[in-house]
This record gives structure tokens, sequence and C-alpha cells, in this order.
């Protein structure tokens, strides 16, 4: 028996030329635990919008979404309220009150439960997902990850039978994010809660839920159960296939998909037939590479220094690290452990408090400006402050006559062409990233500074960025990337370092990082560890394995 | 955990209420220089004699340009120190400018003892029964301010890293920083938009809207309002009857001494101000003995 059931569900945005939802239907059991996927702007949100009368966005609807044999439309909106739960992709944004108490209290509130049970109501959320201890404390001084778990409390205490969940976990850390997607497999097992997530965090995903809804262009192509998608997927749904079952397709895999590691590799023993190889791989090479680089130095941090103020812990504390032309160098690690920080000296944002920067073997670093450091927030939109993305990189060429060429040969670079004229705040997040770095680009930096560029981006937009990248560093440019994006540092970088404790903990090749790493690693690492040569990307191991394959026969 | 946070936000509120009316009607000595004692010492107890003498600079400066606003503006009185341009200084003038100048630090006083015995949200949580809009815009507006001073710093870190803030000249520094403002503005409108679903998303806006129950009343705080009312009966005669009125110009020394009948409504006053400080005392005290048997 559906719970949940879209029948024909079209809807087309008030003047857009195309609808953004066409034809959509599914049928979702009670308890279903969904996963939809899809690129940026395929229609997941709208999707997820169009289910939460609430949120229903303006324009033209058609067909009809039912909820246990109620159309939608018809829910008392205290029921909408109640019964459906929501939760956005931005932890900082949806959260309304000023402590964590009244915060969670507020839906309870609003759908007038009795005064008297409401603080049993946020007790027990609040216990459920493990955050009783922080009920007292300000909202502002909690981390990203924890005030999305307030955020979900605050839609559990309502009791909802559906939760609907919008990238979530697209802002947190790999721990928060871990953290987050567990107590959602809880809500969804223990208090078999139907729950719709849509993301690009297939990884930790498509073990747990009970099927993957792919979207394309308004329309859902596929609801299939995970092991059947990863059976049927092609074309450009491929990329949307987590490492384990990446490597299994493309490598041609026969059999049942493996979806976990721990899978994967009972896959691979087989396959492989007991010829393991445990040999490490390219120490050597390694080490040869990290000298050769050494020898040149275009940014370099020396015993820095650093706390906000002079009662507060040290956020960057003796530091050194140096940055070559042409090389990637990505930092890894928690939120909130001074990444923002370290990026922000290298800046020039901030001063050190002890030490130096130094930039081309000198003191100090250049102005701001052309052909100097070019940060990038994590947050692109803070550097947007006109109303086209055309007057946006008008704004970096100012007067100069050749201007308008350099905007030409810039946006058709950053594939920005198309969206010439469009508002900087209607475009999706990674033509907004693009938008950010044309505007950074177009002052010809020598160093670039960017912090978690891959936040929010589909693997598609951001197989572009790695493109780009390479392209910059190739011409000499040197990067660093603050990010907790494993799979992307390991696929663009040429040394990792990881942020700990107020320093750089450790900074190597980018090979023997994750080969060394048990734990903290790639799921291609975990899958390929002693069983063959160490493969840091799903596209490495395929190309190992298609090796051998083709050295047996 | 004072004293105070185990009482209802409402007696404790209603306890200060009390307290800065009658400071703040007390205009003889008589009255108000118990009450500023009790303040004085209410504050000792909560913050220490440490951080209560690290404010003496600051409130002597107060004191001290209260009494000369007064001594140089007001004329009056009868005791005439020197001439000033041909104005009277006089003493009553003085007297007074001391007087206001005492009521001033005791009212500062006493608010900064109700800051800390009901701090914001506690303070908030009493209202919102009454006014829940204003007690929400309240929490959004405290939860908002920390957010938009984080996204301003963000804002200026990021253009200025990419040379847009480093304008010379007034006129490209004010375009500057009003670009800055733009974004911010736009920021936190789109923001806001999210903030709006979040609220309606939980159902903010139906009809019959509660408020939590966070903090019962107890036993306690009926015996306090009780005392409360039975102090505060001869506590206010003065006021209303005018008997309490006071004059400085001229003054009557003869009248500083209040009459017994007086005297014990000044001192009902002043008990009402006293017991926070025996309370939030015997508090203190029973932690350092209870420490020192642990």
């Amino acid at each position: 028996m559906a719970y949940l059931t879209l029948s024909d569900l079209t809807f087309a945005y008030q003047g857009a030329a195309s609808p953004a939802l066409a034809g959509c239907s599914l049928s979702v059991g009670e308890g279903e635990f969904l996963l939809v996927v899809g690129r940026s702007g395929c229609g997941k949100t709208t999707l997820l919008r169009c289910l939460k009368p609430a949120l229903a966005p303006h324009g033209v609807t058609a067909g009809d979404v039912a909820l246990g044999g109620t159309s939608i439309g018809d829910l008392s909106p205290r029921d909408a309220a109640t019964l459906i739960g929501f939760v956005g992709q931005d932890p900082e944004r949806q959260t309304v009150c000023d402590t964590v108490f009244a915060e969670i209290a507020f839906g309870l509130e609003a759908v007038g439960v009795e005064g008297t049970l409401i603080p049993g109501r946020v007790a027990e959320a609040a216990d459920f997902l493990g955050i009783a201890h922080l009920a007292s404390r300000k909202i502002c001084e909690l981390s990203g990850g924890e005030k999305q778990l307030v955020n979900l409390a605050s839609a559990l205490a309502l009791r909802p039978r559906l939760l609907l969940l919008d990238e979530p976990v697209t802002r947190l850390d790999p721990p928060a994010k871990l953290r987050f997607l567990s107590a959602v497999r809880r809500v969804n097992e223990e208090a078999g809660v139907t729950v719709i997530l849509a993301g690009h965090d297939t990884e930790e995903l498509f073990p747990v839920v009970d099927r993957v809804v792919y979207m394309d262009a308004g329309r859902i192509v596929s609801a299939l159960p995970p092991r059947a998608f990863v059976k049927e997927a092609a074309g450009e749904a491929l990329s949307f296939l987590p490492t384990v079952p990446r490597v299994f397709r493309l490598a041609n895999g026969t059999g049942e998909p493996p979806l976990s590691v721990r899978e994967g590799r009972l896959w691979l023993t087989g396959t492989l037939g007991g010829k393991a190889v445990t040999e490490p791989d390219g120490t050597d090479d390694a080490t040869a590479k990290d000298d050769a680089l050494k020898t040149q130095e275009l940014l370099s941090a020396r015993d820095v220094w650093f706390r906000y103020g002079r009662n507060e812990p040290d956020v960057v504390a003796n530091l050194s690290c140096t940055l070559s032309p042409g090389e990637i160098l990505s930092v890894v690690g928690p939120n909130g452990a001074g990444k923002t920080t370290l990026l922000k000296l290298l800046a020039g944002i901030l001063c050190p408090f002890a030490g130096t920067v130094r930039y081309e073997g000198k003191r100090g670093l250049p102005k701001p400006g052309r052909d100097g450091i070019a940060y990038l927030p994590q947050n692109p939109a803070l550097l947007f402050a006109r109303d086209t993305v055309r007057e946006e990189l008008r704004e970096m060429t100012g007067g100069t006559p050749d201007g308008d060429e350099r905007i030409e040969r810039m946006s058709a670079r950053l594939y920005l062409d198309g969206i010439l004229d469009a508002h900087p705040y209607d475009i999706s997040g990674g033509e907004q990233t693009r938008l950010a770095l044309a505007k950074l680009l177009l002052l010809s930096p020598r160093v670039l500074l960017l912090d978690e560029p891959t936040a929010g981006l589909d693997p598609i937009a951001k197989k572009q960025l790695r493109d780009l990248l390479r392209e910059l560093a190739k011409s000499g440019c040197g990067v660093v990337l603050a990010t907790h994006d494993l799979t992307f540092a390991a696929v663009i970088s040429d040394r990792v370092a990881t942020f700990f404790r107020a320093t750089l903990a450790s900074s190597s090749d980018v090979r023997r990082f994750f080969s060394g790493n048990r734990f903290y690693t790639t799921q291609a690492v975990r899958l390929t560890r002693d069983l063959l040569p160490v493969s840091l990307t799903a596209d490495e191991a395929v190309a190992v394995l298609k090796e051998r394959a083709g050295g047996a026969t | 955990m004072t004293y105070a946070d185990r009482l209802h936000p409402l007696t404790v509120f209603l306890w200060y209420l009390a307290i800065l009316v009658l400071t703040m009607t007390a205009t003889s000595p008589a009255a108000l220089l118990p009450l500023f004692v009790s303040a004085v010492l209410l504050r000792g107890v909560q913050i220490g004699a440490k951080r209560l003498l690290a404010g003496v600079p600051l409130a002597l400066l107060l004191l001290l340009s209260v009494t000369a606003i007064n001594l140089f503006l007001v004329h009056r009185g009868a005791k005439i120190l020197f001439f000033l341009n041909g104005k009277p200084v006089t003493l009553e003038a003085g007297l007074a400018g001391v007087s206001s100048g005492v009521m001033i630090l005791s009212v500062i006083l006493f608010c900064s003892c109700l800051a800390r015995s009901l701090p914001g949200d506690r303070l908030l949580s009493l209202f919102a029964r009454r006014l829940p809009r204003l007690a929400l815009l309240l929490r959004m507006t405290l939860g908002f301010i920390p957010r938009l001073r984080l996204r301003y710093r963000e804002i200026t870190d990021a253009r200025g890293a990419l040379g847009l803030a480093d304008e010379r000249g007034v006129i490209r520094k004010i375009r500057a920083r009003l670009s800055d403002l733009s974004i911010l503005t736009t920021l936190m409108l789109e923001e806001s938009m999210d903030q709006a679903d979040g609220m309606r998303a939980r159902g903010y806006g139906l009809p019959g809207a509660t408020r939590a129950v966070t903090e019962p009343k107890t036993f306690r705080d009926g015996l306090l309002a009780g005392a409360l009312v039975l102090l505060l009966v001869p506590a206010l005669y003065p006021l209303f009857s005018g008997r309490g009125e006071w004059n400085w110009y001229p003054l009557d020394t003869a009248a500083l001494l209040p009459d017994l009948p007086l005297a014990l409504c000044y001192a009902a006053g002043t008990a009402i101000a006293v017991l926070p400080i025996f309370l939030e005392g015997k508090e203190t005290l029973k932690w350092h003995i209870l420490r020192s048997r642990i």
C-alpha cells in the first residue's frame, strides 16, 4: 500500500519556458527511504517542495500528490505542518530563534501543542538525536553539523510521518555528515518515518536506502533499488554512482553489484581469485616529486601563530607550509578546525600574530588586486554586488579597453556564456562558483586560495572544476584548497595536509597521504588496499583492473 | 546557579520593578541612601568586590558630571558658595546634583543586577505569553544580529582580498562600502526567504499557537510575592501621600531625619532592596561552606 503517491505531477515556474517537473509519477511505501539524485537544477528541490504544501513554489501545477490517500492540497494546514517534516540545505538559514530549546519548541508552539507538554516533546526529539546537552546553548555558537541536527530535531518534534531532506549534508564535514545521516537512518528504521533525501552524498547512502530515484531535466528517469540502479545506470547516470559500484560497473563486474566497501572488497577478492598484490605503491617516486617541487617557492608561511582575541585559543599555532608554482595543495580537516583562517592568513586578510608569510621569497604579501593572490570564500555569493553576470565580470576589468574581450574569453572558458545576462542569485550553485572563479581569474592571480569550492556541486560540475584547476596549475598558478571532500582532494591535489590541533599535522604527496591513511582516505583506497596497487580514485582502480584483465588474457 | 534562577521570572521581574520604582521616586536622602547602599552590596554579592571596585572610576565620573551640571546650571538655593559670571553657585544645587547622581547610579546598579538575575531568554519568556509576536521578533533579532555581523565581516574580507575594498579617495571608498552593504542586504534577504520557509514548514501562522511552559511557579514564588505586596504598601505610602516629597531649595537640615512613621515606610522600602542581598549572599555563603566540607 503506497503511502505517498505522485500521479503525473507537472510543475512550471511562472514565466519559465520549460516545466521544472514533467509528468513525475512515483509511489512510495510507508517507511521507505528514498534517495533522489540528479544534476543541479534537474528538479530535485522543486519535487521535494511540491510535496510540502507550505513550501510549494509559485507556478502552474498539474497532476496530484496524495499522502495516505488524501490529496495534500486537502490536508489541513496543521496536518500538513506536522505530518510532513522538511530540512533544507543550509543549516544557518533555517533556524529562527536564538536558543536550541526555543528553536525545537518553535514548531510545537506554532501548531498549538499544549504548553506544559512542549518541554517533554523537545526533550524527546533532542534526546533521540543525541543533542539534549545542547538544549540551552545559543544557536550562533553551534557548529554547522550541530545546527543541522537541531533543524532535524525541530522537524522530528512535530512527529512527522514523511521527512523531506533537501541536500541536508552538503555543507557538513565528513564526521558531521555521517552523524546526521545515521540520525536520519535511525529515524527511518526505529521510528518508521518515510524519508526522501535529495543529494549528491551517494557513498554513504547507497548501502542504506531502499530506492534511488534518478532525475533528469524534470523527469523521473528511474526509481530502482540501489543494486538495480547500479546495473541499469548508463550515460550521465554513471557519474552519480558511488566509488564501489562505479568500479564494479566500469570494470564490467558480474553478479550482484557491491554497494559498500566491505561488499566491494569481497567482490574484488573473488574477481582476483587470490592473486592479490600487497606491494606498496610508488612511494619512492613520490618522494622524488616532493623534493623537486620544494625547490621553488611561491607562497610560504613560517611558524605562523594566530588567534582571534587575546584570551581566545590559538586557531593557528606554529604552522609552516610552502606552495610552489603550479602546485595544488589540499588542506583537509573538520569544519571549524581553522582551515578558513589559514586561507585568510595566506590571502593577507588576517595578519599573523607571530611568524611571517612570504610571497616569492620576500616577506609580506602583495597588495590585493592583479597578478597576486586571489581568495574564493566558501559562499561565492559574498562577491556578487551587481545585477547581471556580465556586470559582475565588468567589475573586475574596470574600464580597461580590452575588458569586454577578456570577459568574452573568460566566460567561454568557464561555461558562463549562456548566462551572462542572468542575475547572479538566479544561477545554480555550480554556476555561482564558476562566476566567482571567473572574477578571481580576471585578476590573473599567481596564487588561488579556494575555500570548500566543491560544496553543493554535482559530480559533473566537480569534474568541470577539476579540469579548470588542472589547467590553471599547468600554467603555473599555485592553488591551495581547503576542503573536506576527500575524493576531490585525491583527484586534484599534488600534496595534501591535514589541519589538526591548530596546525598542519601531516603534509605529504597525495598518493602517500591517501594510501598511508586507513580511515581518513577515499573509498577507492579502502576498496583496493592490499588487493590491488593502491588506487586513489574509482577511475584509477578501473584502469588497474582492466590492465590486469588484459594481461591475464 | 543563583537564587533568582530558582524563582519564576515573573517574581524576579516584579521584585526588581518595585525596587526600581522606589529608587526612581526616592527624592529624600533618607530614602535614597539605604537604597544606594543596598544596590552596591547586591552588585558586590553578585560579581564580587574586585569587579565592583573596577567600576568605581566610571561611577565617580558619572557622579561628578551630574553634580557639576546641576551646580552650574541651577542657581537656586540660599547658601551661596561663590559667583560665576555673575551667577550664584549654591550648596543646595551641589547637594541636589549629588543626590541625582546617586539615584542614577543606584538605578544603573539595580538594572545590571536585574540583567544578571534575569538573563535575556528568561526575561523574554516572561513576555512571550502576553506578547508572542514581540517575543518572537526579539528572539529572531537576537539570532539575526550575530549572523549579520559575521556576514558583513565575510563580505568585506572576501572583497577586500580581491582589491575591491582598497579604493583610494573618499567617494570610491564610500562606493565600495555601499557595494558591501548592498551585498549584505541581498544576502540577508535571501537568507530570510529560507528562514521564512523554515517557519512555514513548521506551521508558523496557524491559529491557536501556544507557548512552551518551561518555568512553573512554586511555593517560594508565592511566598516572595506575598512579602512584596506586604512591604510595598508602606513603602509606596510616602509617594502617594505626598509626605515623602523633598525639596533641596532651600535645604531644611531638620527634615533630613524623618519622623518615625516615615522612617518605618523607608525601612519597608529598604527591606525590599535588602532581601535579594540576603538571599543571594546566603547562596554564596552556602556554596563556600559546602565546598569547604567536600
